[in-house]
């Protein structure tokens, strides 16, 4: 987590999830996490595995490339 | 983590100390709490420490009753702190593996290094002081057989108790809202 303010991820999970009409403890079901990371990820605290940005991609149906950057959507 | 969630058979990791149903209900407890709060987890932190400091420094009281109800009832308050300060980490830091998510496994292990730090600090300070002691002099004569009690117990639970304690002190205040 100290890499996260060095290498900081830009995503969108927030919004795609509402678009999706999903709570953040049922997109934490679907990708097999606890809710609160999903929390944490939303909020640019934490930056996934790239294991845990496919599953989220794949709950999402969208492609990981518009689910995170490395530069500010 | 799912798995323990589908898995309505329970288990406990014996060295872990925590059993799989009391660890996800500590994950899933929605149920405001002060310790979800880092405030209130420093203090809890700050008594835990300051109860085992109390627990070794027994050793230097002379009547023998008052010691040993000083250590008895110290003993059973650390006890208690330190239960309390694993569900204020919801168990992470003593959770296996197969019940955490990455998040939660890089939180534990980043203060792992830390805890671990102080437990081998403190095992070299317990190291000294065991050979002092056992080495003959003043310290001999003046704790002697005191210190098995006192010191060897105040060790004992600060060393089981460290991992919580970091992980309590570092872990963030947690969002309300992150269960919406």
């Amino acid at each position: 987590m100290g890499r996260q303010k060095e290498d900081p991820l830009f995503n969108r999970i927030e919004p795609l999830r509402v678009a999706k009409g999903l709570s953040r403890q049922q997109l934490a079901d679907a990708v097999g996490v606890h809710y609160q990371t999903i929390g944490y990820l939303e909020r640019g605290e934490y930056s996934p595995s790239l294991t845990l940005a496919l599953r989220l991609s794949e709950a999402l149906g969208r492609p990981v490339e518009e689910l995170f950057s490395v530069r500010p959507f | 983590m799912n798995d323990a969630k589908q898995n309505p058979k329970d288990r406990f990791y014996w060295i872990e100390g925590v059993s799989r149903g009391e660890v996800v209900r500590a994950l899933s407890d929605h149920r405001p709490s002060p310790l979800r709060r880092q405030g209130p987890r420093r203090l809890l932190v700050s008594s835990a420490a300051l109860v085992m400091t109390a627990l070794a420094l027994t050793v230097f009281i002379d009547q023998t009753k008052i010691r040993t109800y000083s250590e008895v009832i110290l003993m059973v308050l650390g006890l208690c702190l330190f239960a309390f300060l694993r569900q204020s980490v919801r168990l992470i830091s003593e959770a296996p593996n197969e019940l955490l998510d990455e998040r939660q496994i890089a939180l534990r292990d980043a203060n792992y290094k830390v805890a671990y730090g102080g437990i081998s600090t403190l095992t070299l300070v317990y190291g000294v002081l065991l050979s002092l002691v056992t080495g003959g002099g003043w310290l001999e004569e003046q704790l002697g057989d005191r210190f098995w009690t006192g010191i060897a117990s105040s060790y004992l639970l600060c060393a089981s108790s460290l991992p919580a304690m970091v992980l309590a002190w570092n872990m963030p205040s947690e969002p309300q809202d992150d269960a919406a």
